[in-house]
């Protein structure tokens, strides 16, 4: 399977208000085959959302080469990157249905196929029935859910998750992550998965990259050891979740420590 | 085991008391805040009655509510005061009118482009914040001189009124749209038109709507100091010619005029809100 996305050797750097350079990602570099979920984890400040702001188009300032599939990248119908965000981010004055099809306002696409996208992605994210609500009658995770559609119906060709649970209480985090899932295996979504939680990564990527504390760069990238279609509670349930679940920890936590160790040192 | 049971109470029962009672105490408590909120006007004028009529407080100039009340009434009786009355309101309206209408405009135009456009916002944004500052009644004068004594130069003074209020409300709102909001015109590559007219303007709309209702009030306030200034009509000079022939209870009616002005702007304004921000009902 050829590389649906080829990340070579970024790098990021910004400015601080006081006019300091800090180094957020060193030489970070990576491929993503299509269709497959690829997690991020690291210590806070890793450079793991700043790589994320640079997939999605977000941040034009970096040095080393991303490499789309270009095939895809010419399609005008699509996305190259579509994005779901932290924090809630849907639009208060429009309803779910608006909110998914602004979405696609950057495509060129026929009223009806943009139609028969907002339908079939709001079955998918099983909120048919409250199409015309606005956001502020729904719960967190309902709203979530809104702006993943938003993003799926843009058929991105690469799907970025930004701590998409990360503002959800811990119930509703744990049904959403078996949505997801559920969310992924249909539509086959190439997927960035930025996340500080290890259960989740876990529970949801096919790999898993672990960053260094910053500047950032691998720290090590391994594959999750699970048959890729199986549901996050059945991987939960395996010892071996357990066994990668430590052997993550102990990797960030080595991060964490030196990043402490760095910052508390005269 | 039997002492644990009645420790419990049949839960159904203890419930269907509990809300009973607590609804009934939510009913009360409505109700008696319904009655103290009106009850104080009426307190206050009744004192004033009571003052008034035991000589407690000079009667030339704060005649009885119910001298004033009957006054009132006697001069809308007649044909020529209804006239009058009407002909006041009227040239004060028609100033609001178009200094509002102008100003409102051209505020809330000059706040979208100074947010937009950094360039813009850069050359304008110094002034503006240096001359907001300043009572608008203090560059009467200057109106007179360029537009003349009279109604231009009134509509002159609530559209400058009115202007800077909506312009610095819209730009700020248009300026400081939460930065989520830039993220996803970015992140999803939204035309410009979609990014203005559909995100960032009514992501602005709260401060939009802030600044036309709080430059309602200014246009009120700045076209009754106007007439009092300079104006044959208007219900400002009505209250000033009254005053000086010392017929208390006319002004009084032209304080209660503008009083029903102001009323009619905040119900106005509430439903503004209403349809305007649907989603930011607290």
């Amino acid at each position: 399977m050829s590389p649906s996305l080829r990340m070579s050797h970024l790098r990021k750097s910004y400015l601080t208000k006081e006019g300091a350079v800090v180094r957020a990602i060193s030489d970070l570099s990576f491929e993503l085959n299509a269709g497959e979920r690829l997690a991020i984890l690291g210590p806070s400040g890793c450079g793991k959302t700043s790589c994320l702001r640079i997939l999605a188009g977000l941040d034009e300032h970096y040095s080393g080469v991303i490499h789309w599939a270009t095939n895809l990248s010419q399609d005008a119908s699509r996305l190259r990157s579509a994005t779901v965000f932290q924090g809630d981010s849907t639009l208060p004055w429009m309803s779910v249905e608006q909110n998914i099809a602004i979405g696609m306002s950057g495509l060129t696409l026929d009223a009806a196929s943009k139609r028969k996208r907002v339908e079939k992605y709001l079955d998918l994210v099983g909120l048919r029935d409250f199409a015309r609500v606005f956001p502020h009658e729904l719960s967190g995770g309902m709203r979530q859910r809104v702006a993943i559609a938003r993003a799926l119906a843009t058929e991105p060709l690469l799907l970025l998750m930004d701590e998409p649970l990360a503002a959800l209480d811990a119930q509703t985090r744990l049904v959403m992550q078996t949505e997801l899932h559920r969310i992924w295996a249909q539509t086959r979504s190439t997927v960035v998965y930025v996340t500080h939680d290890v259960d989740e990564a876990l529970s949801l990527s096919d790999r898993l990259l672990v960053m260094t504390a910053r500047p950032g760069r691998e720290k090590a990238m391994m594959g999750a050891s699970f048959d890729r279609v199986m549901e996050p509670l059945e991987r939960r349930s395996l010892p071996i979740f357990a066994q990668m679940q430590a052997k993550i920890w102990g990797l960030v936590a080595e991060e964490v420590g030196q990043k402490l160790t760095r910052e508390t040192a005269p | 085991m039997s002492h644990v049971e009645t420790l419990a109470p049949q839960p159904e029962a203890d419930d269907e008391a509990y809300v009973t009672k607590t609804l009934r105490m939510r009913r009360l408590l409505s109700i008696r805040n319904l009655l103290l909120g009106v009850g104080f006007p009426i307190v206050l004028l009744l004192a004033w009655e009571v003052a008034a009529n035991f000589n407690l407080i000079d009667k030339r100039f704060f005649p009885s509510p119910s001298t004033i009340g009957a006054s009132i009434s006697a001069f809308l009786s007649t044909q020529s005061g209804r006239v009058l009355l009407a002909g006041h309101i009227n040239a004060t309206l028609l100033r609001i009118g178009i200094g509002y209408g102008i100003g409102a405009t051209a505020g809330v135009l000059l706040g979208v482009i100074m947010g937009l456009h950094g360039p813009t916002r850069a050359a304008i944004a110094p002034t503006l914040y240096a001359i907001f500052p300043l009572p608008k009644i203090a560059i009467y004068p200057l109106m007179i001189v360029i537009f003349g004594l009279g109604d231009a130069s009134s509509s002159a003074l609530v559209t400058l009124g009115v202007f800077f209020m909506t312009c610095i409300n819209t730009f700020s709102g248009v300026r400081y749209v939460d930065t989520i909001y830039h993220d996803v015109v970015n992140a999803f590559r939204f035309p410009p038109f979609v990014r203005w007219l559909r995100v960032f303007i009514p992501a602005a709309m709260p401060a939009i709507v802030t600044g036309l209702r709080v430059g309602l009030g200014q246009a009120l306030v700045l076209v009754v100091s106007a007439e009092f200034v300079s104006a044959d009509t208007g219900i400002g000079r009505f209250i000033w010619d009254s005053w000086q022939v010392l017929n208390v209870p006319r002004m009084f009616m032209g304080l209660a005029v503008v009083l029903a002005f102001a009323g009619i702007a905040a119900t106005v304004g509430n439903f503004a809100e209403k349809k305007l921000i649907p989603w930011n009902r607290r």
